[in-house]
């Protein structure tokens, strides 16, 4: 699990999402991903596999996940292990914490538990073992984002909370959507900060291929900027400044 | 829809007589998104052809408008006696939400122009209005005139 997850990393980003008995797996969405995912006899799937409709003892019984192959990365291979779970997870940073961690919720409506229900049972499991590391969470849209607000106000905590800009789809076209944000943001029908600001989220993930710089330009004090999908080296990395991070295509933090 | 009637307005009021393939604008694609062109090709493409303007005259003479789908703005200038340059001063507006100000100079190249001068942009939208910090660019614009009848002033 340490190397699947790139542990050694000094920060990760983790994607979490409820099985049907309300346990965090870190699965990035409401389906077993068919690219990743075996059935335990080896054979690939044929329907989906809804996280909502399996308890974690299904998962565990009839499914191994992995990653798709990468040469950067020669252990990787499709279907390899059980589902990770967050407890697993928090065992792991206990032994050997990175810097910070990232949990990216992938609350999906219609396909989910209740927003509130996903903050409680990540954030209490978190809390119960209270990993020595800086948590900030991330989600896609403004009630997942007032969940967790919410849930760590009611529990005296404090939780850094960031909006994914543009916001993906439940289940279509990331890159229509994309488009179809930029677009509006260009003609300024919508703004990211003003978005974060409706969501009441920390601050913002940014996808690299989006991020404008007057974005950045135009962030309100104090709010946290994230680059998501590039790397320290992308061109609008330079538009950062110190505290900022990127998120790159591994899971790691720079 | 207000601005749609807007633009339709003004494209009844007065016929097509620029366009600009870099307009001196706010975030100006040269300096804001040129730079990641190789980083992001498809997205600096997008964003070359959102910047596109086209300009119409007005019945005002000196007074012309620009519409793209980044900026709609305003413009105003006077020849600089024969020479063929022209000082320009515009208020640009996204969605006719004004954004900031712009000066420049505008040289007459035959059917194309070349623009320089400086943008104050405090950016804003209808959806966010109240202005951010102040950003202070240098402009560049770039068209060519598609009304040749159009002798002068350089830009009406």
């Amino acid at each position: 699990m340490a190397a699947s997850l790139h542990l050694d990393e000094a920060a990760i980003e983790v994607d979490v999402f409820l099985t049907n008995d309300r346990v965090p797996v870190l699965i990035d969405g409401p389906r077993l991903d068919p690219l990743t995912c075996r059935t335990v006899d080896g054979a690939e799937l044929e329907d989906d596999v809804w996280l909502l409709q399996n308890d974690l003892v299904d998962l565990d019984d009839g499914y191994r996940c992995g990653v798709e192959a990468d040469p950067a990365w020669p252990d990787a291979r499709v279907g390899s292990a059980p589902v990770h779970t967050l407890d697993g997870l928090t065992e792991q940073l206990l032994a050997d914490p990175p810097a910070a961690v990232l949990l990216d919720l992938r609350w999906t409506p219609n396909v989910s538990h209740a927003p509130e229900v996903f903050a409680a049972e990540v954030l209490e499991r978190w809390w119960r073992d209270d990993p020595p590391t800086t948590l900030r969470v991330v989600a896609d849209r403004p009630q997942m984002v007032q969940a967790i607000e919410d849930r760590a106000a009611a529990a005296g905590r404090d939780v850094v909370t960031l909006l994914r800009w543009p916001t993906e789809p439940p289940l279509g076209s990331a890159a229509g959507a994309r488009l179809a944000t930029m677009l509006a943001a260009d003609a300024g029908a919508a703004d990211p900060w003003h978005a974060v600001s409706i969501a009441r989220a920390d601050g913002l993930l940014a996808d690299a291929r989006v991020l404008r710089r007057s974005d950045v330009v135009s962030r309100p004090a104090g709010a946290e900027l994230g680059l998501q999908g590039g790397s320290s080296e992308h061109p609008a990395a330079a538009w950062l400044d110190s505290t900022d991070w990127v998120l790159d295509a591994t899971g790691g933090v720079q | 829809m207000t601005s749609t009637v807007a633009l339709l307005s003004v494209a009844l009021a007065g016929p097509v007589n620029r366009v600009d393939l870099l307009s001196a604008g706010p975030q100006p694609w040269l300096l804001d998104e040129a730079p990641l062109a190789a980083a992001r090709p498809g997205t600096a493409a997008l964003r070359l052809a959102e910047q596109v303007s086209v300009g119409w005259t007005l019945p005002l003479e000196g007074l012309a408008v620009g519409t793209s789908w980044r900026v709609q703005e305003v413009r105003y200038s006077r020849d600089l006696g024969d020479l063929p340059v022209a000082w320009v001063v515009g208020l640009p507006t996204r969605l006719l939400l004004p954004v900031g100000v712009r000066a420049g100079l505008r040289l007459r190249l035959g059917d194309t122009h070349l623009e320089l001068g400086a943008m104050a942009d405090g950016g804003g939208s209808w959806v966010a209005p109240l202005p951010g910090p102040l950003r202070v660019t240098p402009t560049l614009g770039l068209g060519w005139w598609t009304d040749r009848r159009d002798k002068g002033p350089a830009d009406r």
